[in-house]
């Protein structure tokens, strides 16, 4: 008998604990297509989302405007100009941006920003350096590209030719 | 009777004028191409070369094999039109495809339409990565696009009027301005300018005060401008307008968004000093009673619903979605999945209508128009009044657009035909989205957008969706923006070739 309550507390045991590791993920990484479709029920809470930031910092006084992109969306985030300031690299054509953590207040109508859906940033961590981009050109865009390019330019001679004649 | 007899004629005086537009749309790719090479994009240079070098060289081979003097006939222009806006989103897409941002060319042709025919819908991945190059090109199909490609070969590459005109009109353009049609191009053209100019320096001043360094505000403030002035919707950021988190950039783009809406006949007659014509002209007073009223009844249910409860939600939110969406622009300050999942469907249908509705006729719109609706309302309030009277008495009635115009029975049956097109339209790409599994409401909303070039989406549209309904979309966006006479033609011109009659 005892051998079998012991297996049932161990089944309990290995329960919780995947319960609570279940939450414990749902509570560090929020996707921001789970935040927008689940936006009424997440709507004021604390949340930890993580992404690239992308686009430009948009300073606004004591406080800056960062949007940052996690695969699917960017998410408007909202923080001091301190935390801003921790970010170096921002996402573009020639710059992988700055991957950051963050945790802040979920708002899905947020009455300071005239009803943006936003996270007002409580912490905020740098994760990855952002780095450049190498954009090479293919060898053989290059050569079809300089081939029809030459073409071109036989045509508009012979057209004018024709033109004079 | 008339192909049977000169088919392969016909053919030939269309590959020619084809030939001078296609040539103007290798031109325009000129423009990013050196943008590109300022900013040392070298890859994104010959992305443009490539769709360059295609474009003059289908237009020089159709101008030297199909050489002809002669002017446009109707059945000609109307064919060379719908084939034009075919075959030049082919020769757009190229660079585009090229950039890696889209999955597939059919993707890139998406985009492509997309931007001519100034809906704004998108496919492409990861946009916050995407060159300037590609991006300016992007938005310059727009401006494009809006204005018509036709418009602009006519203004600079048309010498006959005639011919002119039955280009112009295969358009989707029935409205002169001035009374000739290359004037009238030129005047669009002129006015497009001058806004472009004032549009843009305003955007930029604002991006400068929010914090974009100065060569982005400038670039962000050409981009919007080209896609708010030409209904368009295309942004330089995936997150749309949302990206600014600027109302000022909010309160610009609407000005911009509903002077696109506007008539450029009325825009004339505005320049010209006839402030009155804004008080009397029907396009005006429908659109803005038609704002109104959905305005009210969206704020109504917004704040019934929970959806939005405060000032900001409601304006800048619901008010411009709403003027976003009857101007047929398509930027958003809402995520695709806020409309999908907290609207509610009496948003969803009220927008759907706003969408449909459009703004005005020769502008840069799609839809049904407010002068159409202005007219089937005249004529729909005439009929009643006929009923009430005795039989012998003769009502007139008379609607006020740029002039007094008396409502005749024709103009009424061609409003009510087009109209009639639209709204099979919409409900063509809806059932399309319901047959290949998406509920029916959110599938007649992006249908509608697609249909009248609007852009705005629910989320369906994105680069997984079935192949069908891209397709589906690609040729929802090609014939509203054409408004089907000249898909009409076009189709019926093919049969008979294909037939030989």
């Amino acid at each position: 008998m005892i051998k079998y309550i012991r297996i049932f507390l161990l089944l309990c045991a290995v329960l919780c604990c995947a319960d609570v590791y279940a939450r414990a993920e749902t509570l560090l990484y929020r996707r921001s297509a789970q935040l927008i479709e689940q936006a009424l029920e997440l709507d004021e809470s604390t949340v930890v989302f993580k992404g690239e930031v992308v686009g430009h910092i948009l300073p606004r006084g004591n406080y800056a405007w960062l949007n940052v992109y996690d695969g699917d969306n960017a998410i408007g985030v909202w923080c001091p100009l301190y935390m801003a300031a921790l970010i170096k690299h921002t996402g573009s054509y020639s710059m992988r941006g700055d991957s950051v953590a963050l945790s802040g207040v979920f708002h899905r109508e947020c009455r300071e920003h005239a009803g943006e859906l936003d996270i007002h940033a409580l912490t905020l961590e740098v994760v990855r350096s952002g780095s450049s981009i190498k954009h090479d050109v293919s060898p053989l865009k290059r050569k079809f590209a300089i081939t029809l390019l030459v073409l071109v330019l036989m045509c508009g001679l012979f057209v004018m030719v024709r033109k004079r004649r | 009777m008339l192909l049977l007899k000169s088919r392969l004629q016909d053919l030939k005086i269309i590959s020619y004028y084809l030939g001078k537009i296609f040539i103007a749309v290798g031109v325009c790719m000129l423009a990013p191409m050196a943008l590109s090479f300022f900013l040392a994009e070298y890859s994104v240079v010959y992305d443009f070369v490539i769709g360059f070098s295609l474009s003059l060289l289908l237009g020089y081979s159709l101008l030297t094999l199909c050489k002809t003097e002669e002017d446009l006939t109707w059945t000609q222009g109307m064919v060379t039109v719908a084939l034009t806006w075919l075959i030049a989103a082919l020769l757009g897409a190229v660079p585009l495809f090229l950039s890696g941002h889209y999955r597939c060319f059919l993707d890139a042709y998406f985009e492509a339409m997309s931007g001519f025919s100034t809906t704004g819908l998108s496919l492409i991945q990861d946009l916050d990565h995407l060159s300037f190059g590609h991006n300016l090109w992007r938005h310059l199909m727009m401006f494009m696009g809006g204005q018509g490609i036709v418009v602009f070969a006519l203004s600079f590459f048309v010498s006959g009027a005639s011919g002119a005109f039955r280009l112009y009109v295969g358009e989707g353009r029935d409205e002169r301005v001035l009374p000739n049609v290359i004037s009238t191009a030129r005047f669009i053209w002129g006015l497009s300018l001058l806004y472009f100019i004032i549009g843009s320096l305003v955007l930029t001043l604002i991006g400068l005060k929010n914090g974009l360094p100065l060569g982005i505000s400038i670039f962000d403030g050409v981009c919007l401008f080209m896609a708010a002035f030409d209904t368009g919707g295309f942004t330089p950021h995936s997150q749309s307008i949302l990206f600014y988190h600027s109302r000022a950039f909010e309160a610009a783009t609407v000005i911009i968004m509903v002077l696109g809406a506007l008539n450029f006949k009325l825009h004339y007659e505005l320049w010209m000093g006839n402030r009155q014509e804004l008080k009397k002209n029907i396009e005006v007073i429908a659109f803005s009673l038609s704002v109104l009223l959905i305005f009210t009844l969206l704020s109504i249910y917004f704040v019934m619903s929970g959806t939005y409860l405060h000032k900001g939600g409601l304006f800048f939110k619901g008010f411009y979605q709403l003027i976003s969406a009857h101007t047929g622009t398509g930027y958003q300050t809402v995520y695709n999945g806020q409309i999908a999942n907290e609207w509610g469907d009496f948003a969803l249908i009220m927008m759907i209508i706003a969408m449909g509705l459009g703004g005005g006729i020769c502008s840069t719109t799609g839809g049904i128009k407010m002068l159409r609706l202005g007219v089937i309302w005249s004529g729909l309030s005439l009929d009643i009044n006929k009923l009430l009277l005795p039989e012998s008495s003769v009502l007139v009635k008379k609607i006020h657009h740029i002039k007094e115009i008396v409502l005749e029975p024709k103009l009424v049956q061609s409003s009510f035909i087009i109209t009639f097109c639209f709204l099979i339209l919409y409900v063509f790409g809806a059932l399309v989205g319901a047959f290949l599994g998406y509920p029916f409401l959110p599938a007649l909303f992006e249908s509608t957008s697609a249909a009248a070039n609007v852009g705005l989406s629910c989320g369906i549209t994105c680069a997984d969706m079935p192949v069908l309904l891209k397709l589906t979309y690609i040729f929802q966006m090609w014939a509203g923006r054409l408004e089907f006479i000249s898909i009409f033609i076009l189709a019926g011109f093919t049969v008979a070739f294909i037939k030989g009659k």
